[in-house]
């Protein structure tokens, strides 16, 4: 079992969208390449719970996530972000290092967030899942 | 917070032997009694005995899909009778004489299922007691 970034790294790295530590960061963005997607925890929602004792009360997690792509011209960071859109939209239920995702859906398509200090362009979209709980601590 | 106060987290519901709660988020029993209006002329107060007593559970959900798992024992138990149906409202503590728990004979009257897209599948149901006699 791995925790939510780690898994959604290993998600989008299978599927073709990025490579993990070369066009695809988990939590913070490194100033190069000038070309990257960088996928950061955002505050979710409560769990559902069910009756029972200890953890065995989460019924569900509910974490999120912003995607955020930087590239020196826009149509490259927007372009570079579309395979993970698609991916996250079209994510069936599915099993990632151990851990249950049973949903994914984006709260909206990408759009601008502005530039960065180098005047780099910057496009994100956030997203909501759905994951079995996780008790996994690393 | 008086110490015996109790966080509502750990019901227990067993009905016909499968135990349901951990796809439970919302449980509710309901037990009271027919009152009879014996008020006559000369009274100053509303004059009530008791009559009957009635008693019926509800219960709100996540659906699980399997055999005996919450779906299953309340789409099939729906118009019978006499399921055994008892409720520990703050986990089984076995032994004790003060952890409290309600028991009845059962008759599942609604079980509905169905929910927006995008949440866990929800269940809802009533059972009320199917009496004695």
């Amino acid at each position: 079992m791995g925790l939510f970034l780690g898994d959604l790294g290993d998600f989008y790295t299978t599927v073709g969208a990025g490579v993990q530590g070369t066009n695809l960061f988990l939590g913070a963005m490194p100033d190069a390449p000038a070309s990257a997607v960088c996928i950061y925890e955002t505050g979710g929602l409560a769990s559902d719970k069910g009756m029972g004792s200890g953890p065995s009360q989460v019924a569900a997690e509910r974490p999120s996530a912003q995607f955020v792509s930087r590239a020196v011209d826009y149509a490259a960071a927007r372009a570079n972000l579309q395979p993970y859109y698609v991916a996250t939209e079209g994510m069936a239920a599915r099993t990632i290092n151990g851990t249950r995702y049973q949903w994914a859906a984006c709260r909206q398509p990408p759009f601008k967030m502005g530039v960065d200090a180098q005047q780099r362009q910057l496009v994100v979209f956030n997203a909501d899942f759905i994951r079995d709980f996780s008790t996994s601590t690393s | 917070m008086a110490a015996d106060s109790v966080v509502y987290t750990n019901a227990v519901l067993l009905l016909g032997g499968a135990s349901l709660a951990a796809q439970l988020h919302e449980l509710s029993l309901n037990y009271k009694s027919e009152m009879h209006d014996r008020t006559t002329f000369g009274d100053t107060t509303r004059n009530r005995r008791g009559g009957l007593f009635v008693a019926d559970l509800a219960g709100k959900g996540f659906a699980s899909l399997g055999s005996n798992l919450i779906e299953d024992v309340l789409f099939g138990n729906v118009g019978t009778t006499e399921v055994a149906t008892v409720i520990f409202p703050n986990g089984v503590t076995e032994g004790s004489q003060t952890a409290r728990a309600y028991a009845m004979l059962g008759a599942t009257e609604s079980f509905k299922i169905g929910g927006p897209v995008g949440g866990l599948l929800p269940v809802e149901f009533v059972v009320v007691g199917a009496g004695l006699g």
